[in-house]
């Protein structure tokens, strides 16, 4: 018997095995499982217009839009977020300038750090 | 125009693989549990995931579900073993049975159920010969009996089995080849002629 016909002979028996020896109690579980596997089926196919007078089939994309949509609200917020720290920096160094200018600058910014740190930001 | 898979189809094909695929799980976790999960989880990923495929890719696509999870099984059995060992010195070794070392044919029953209508003594031989088998396919490495079960059981081709499996079909034949040869030498010890 070569390999072919010993594989055919086994799988043969397999088939038997599987018709007659499988139990009761396993073939409920099965059949359970096939039928709460089937309550999850939904087509996704939908039809899209493509214009002319055409179609085209595709999937549902929800997830992906939504994903798409909050990674870039995350770009924005980090952009903004960003932009705004900057705009405080610069306010905060262009209030010690005027006051120095206007020689209007009290006694305690000599003792202040950021006054050192704005000295030190030439 | 694409004929997608209906629901009766979809149906209809789960209701005739079930069986082959729930035996295909316990032939290679040997848990009758774990094998029903198995095949429970594979055909909900095929209906949530490839419900819209053409009836004709349904079993090439499940078999291949199927043979993730099984993997996916041994991947958490052994992470789960790895931590059990780490912690205790007590751990058992049943989670090591798909080693090929593992001979289940030493655990070998034989069936006491009988049929009606039917030679005792034939039902009680192709019984026992079926045990024989399935216990030898047991004691298979886990690549050889996927490779054998997927080419001689499902029936799928060469090329097929190879995208199921993840490899060239060069290893697909030489899988298919040392299975077949296991399986043999394990009949012939045994007194076995098919």
């Amino acid at each position: 018997m070569n390999e072919q016909e010993l594989g055919k002979e086994v799988a043969k028996l397999l088939d038997c095995s599987a018709d007659e020896n499988v139990k009761q109690s396993t073939l409920y579980r099965l059949q359970s499982a096939r039928r709460a596997a089937l309550e999850n089926y939904q087509p996704t196919l939908k039809v899209m217009d493509s214009g002319s007078n055409t179609s085209i089939l595709g999937g549902h994309d929800g997830h992906f839009n939504a994903g798409r949509l909050l990674l870039l609200l995350v770009i924005l917020f980090v952009f903004a977020s960003t932009v705004y720290w900057q705009f405080l920096d610069n306010d905060k160094y262009a209030a010690i300038d005027t006051r120095i200018l206007a020689d209007d600058l009290p006694i305690d910014a000599y003792i202040d750090n950021e006054f050192d740190e704005w000295l030190n930001s030439d | 125009m694409i004929a997608l898979a209906t629901r009766q189809e979809l149906s209809d094909f789960l209701a005739e693989t079930e069986r082959r695929a729930y035996k295909q799980a316990m032939f290679a976790v040997h848990d009758d549990h774990a094998a029903l999960d198995i095949v429970q989880d594979s055909m909900m990923k095929l209906t949530v995931k490839y419900a819209s495929k053409p009836v004709e890719e349904l079993p090439l696509l499940f078999q291949r579900i199927l043979q993730n999870t099984i993997r996916d099984y041994y991947r958490r059995q052994k992470i789960r073993s790895l931590w059990t060992t780490l912690f205790s010195a007590f751990a058992s070794n049943d989670q090591n049975k798909d080693q090929e070392d593992f001979n289940i044919l030493e655990t070998l029953q034989i069936k006491q159920e009988s049929n009606f209508g039917q030679d005792p003594d034939k039902q009680l031989e192709r019984s026992q010969l079926v045990d024989l088998i399935e216990r030898s396919i047991e004691t298979l490495p886990a690549r050889q009996r996927e490779a054998f079960l997927l080419r001689y059981w499902e029936e799928m081709s060469l090329a097929e089995t190879a995208v199921i499996m993840n490899c060239s079909e060069g290893s697909v034949k030489t899988h298919c080849s040392r299975a077949v040869h296991a399986l043999a030498i394990i009949l012939r010890e045994k007194g076995v002629k098919l």
